[in-house]
């Protein structure tokens, strides 16, 4: 089974900020995320991983959780930007994400506002276990 | 319907053209000169010690208030650094820290490959901010 | 019925090993197109890929419905009357082309009904659209398949290929190759090989589902495109026709994959579609009228010749 995530790991990219585009140049040929046999993917059962990044209003964070209880176990959440980690920047004082990280468990955290794609196949290596030389 | 004849020929000879694709965990790539990573806390080259003072004014300009930083008053009146926390989770890397410094006693390190299990583990300390990888820039 | 067995047994070895390979041409080949290497992992040059997914889907859940069951029994049916070789032919019969045409339609209208049970309420009339407009290719296909039978007087696809043992049917019909394999490039797109699968609901949401039903929905895919191009070879190309000491076997699967490799670089060259006016503009504006034409001139030049004795 692990062998089987290790080599097929599917991601699925929620929320609408500026750091889905860091995360999206991952999948282009200069830093080609395929290579680790990891996929995009639009489906929550498909997936293994959520990524939650960005911004998220009052519906969006009902539609985030309810998308994590349709992924099949064994899941987990990486939290990328500063956005995510601490407070929307665009809306400062606003609750939802702290509400957010309340309900669930964060397993991977990745700072940065937004981080650099390297920064992102990084965390997803160091998720895996790969070993980087 | 031409435009569609080009593309097959050049998505054609793609199939024989070298990969642009930087073999992450091996190859290097440069990034950018002036981008910004991490905060390094400057040391001066004779003394020895770090020239932050603890004056306190990155503290009052950092919009997202991740900086704590602490003086100490040592005999004859010398101001010390005491503690200086970074708390990378809130930090966006806006650099205005470094610009409003009025010792240079700050700059960005190029050090971007940032991810932690443990969110405990991004609240950086005075110890690990010295360190002097960050200087020169750093590749893979 | 041992021999049948055996038939049955060898027919599906073919296409197992034909689909796995496919699948991993298409994983590769796609990267490098991009300029990207494509998997390393999971044994040397990703060649365990399809495997390990296969696996993946699997572990995921066994969940499948009645659709998903009728489409896999189709997606085989279809081989029992398209004859892969000369002698890999189940059932020998004279009007095997309209049983496969036949077969082939059903399994797509199949494929729609199995697109319909998602979670979306425009399901239906979003792929609906999408069928429809993929049924509807297939009639410059069929004044091609006309002209064809027409020139060759057989509905027998084994026919076909005996009477081209002099020269094959593209020197006979270049127009009419032109809108088949057009009309085949069209609904290799619509199908969505390569990446999202057209059929699904949703433009954005080209994957839907997982577990078993997926992988069965993948297979039907790939049989239908086999059968598009196995189709293709026979009508035109000459089938399993030997060359000089070249074996006719050889020669199909050099065929085969040549036309793989060719529709997959159309696909990645022309894009993503997003206007499907565009796709019907293409289709009763081009292909219909070439094929129709092409249909009319060689049946006048056969009622010329075999009525009138003209030529
Ligand atoms: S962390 Fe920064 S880059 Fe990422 S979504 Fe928020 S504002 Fe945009
Ligand atoms: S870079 Fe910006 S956010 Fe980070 S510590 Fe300096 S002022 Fe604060």
């Amino acid at each position: 089974m692990s062998f089987l995530i290790k080599s097929n790991f599917n991601i699925l990219v929620t929320g609408f900020g500026c750091c889905k585009q860091e995360i999206f140049a991952t999948q282009c040929s200069l830093y080609d995320i395929q290579r680790f046999g990891v996929n995009f993917v639009s489906v929550p059962e498909d997936a293994d991983i959520l990524v939650v990044q960005g911004f998220y209003n009052k519906k969006g964070i009902i539609r985030i959780l309810n998308i994590y209880d349709r992924m099949k176990n064994p899941k987990g959440i990486i939290a990328v930007g500063s956005c995510v980690l601490n407070e929307n920047l665009f809306n400062p004082g606003s609750e939802l994400v702290s509400q957010f990280r309340n309900r669930v468990i964060i397993n991977m955290h990745i700072p940065g506002c937004p981080p650099r794609p390297e920064a992102f196949i990084y965390a997803i290596l160091k998720f895996l276990g790969i070993s980087m030389q | 319907m031409l435009r569609l004849i080009k593309n097959f020929f050049i998505v054609f000879g793609n199939i024989f053209r070298k990969p642009h694709t930087i073999i992450y965990p091996r190859e290097r790539i440069i990034i950018p000169d002036g981008s910004r990573g991490v905060l390094h806390l400057k040391v001066d080259p004779d003394s020895l010690e770090i020239i932050c003072k603890g004056c306190g004014l990155c503290k009052i300009i950092c919009s997202q208030g991740c900086i704590t930083v602490q003086k100490r008053a040592e005999d004859k009146g010398r101001e010390v650094l005491d503690e200086f926390c970074l708390d990378l989770s809130k930090c966006i890397f806006c650099g205005n820290c470094v610009e409003f410094c009025k010792m240079n006693a700050i700059d960005m390190s190029y050090k971007y490959q940032l991810a932690e299990f443990d969110k405990k583990n991004l609240k950086l300390e005075k110890t690990e901010l010295v360190k002097p990888s960050g200087t020169i820039r750093d590749f893979w | 019925m041992l021999i049948i067995l055996k038939k049955v047994f060898f027919i599906l070895a073919i296409l197992l090993v034909n689909v796995y390979i496919c699948e991993y041409i298409n994983n590769k080949l796609t990267a490098r197109m991009d300029l990207r290497r494509g998997y390393k992992i999971s044994g040397a040059k990703g060649i365990g890929f399809p495997l390990v997914r296969f696996f993946k889907y699997i572990s995921r859940s066994e969940k499948t419905n009645i659709w998903t069951f009728f489409i896999f029994l189709f997606s085989l049916l279809i081989w029992g009357v398209v004859p892969i070789t000369a002698n890999l032919i189940l059932i020998e019969m004279d009007y095997s082309l309209l049983v496969a045409l036949t077969f082939y339609i059903i399994l797509i209208i199949l494929l729609f009904f199995n697109s319909g049970r998602t979670s979306y309420s425009d399901a239906y009339s979003e792929s609906g659209k999408k069928v429809l407009i993929l049924l509807s290719f297939l009639i410059p296909a069929l004044f091609s398949i006309a002209s064809i039978v027409l020139i060759n007087k057989t509905l027998s696809l084994k026919e076909i290929v005996n009477s081209q043992h002099q020269y094959w049917n593209i020197i006979l019909q270049p127009l009419g190759f032109m809108t088949f394999f057009i009309s085949i490039f069209l609904q290799f797109k619509l199908l969505g090989i390569r990446g999202k699968s057209y059929l699904s609901p949703g433009a954005n949401i080209g994957k839907e589902g997982t577990g078993l039903g997926k992988i069965i929905e993948k297979f039907s895919i790939y049989m239908i495109v086999f059968f598009l191009i196995i189709i293709l070879n026979i009508l035109y190309l000459g089938g399993w026709q030997g060359i000089y000491i070249i074996r006719g076997e050889i020669m199909l699967a050099v065929k085969f994959y040549i036309i793989f490799v060719i529709l997959l670089l159309m696909d990645k060259s022309l894009g993503r579609i997003d206007s499907y006016s565009m796709l019907i503009r293409i289709n009763w504006k081009f292909l219909i009228p070439v094929s129709l034409v092409n249909f009319i001139v060689t049946f006048g030049f056969l009622i010329a010749r075999d009525v009138y004795n003209l030529i």
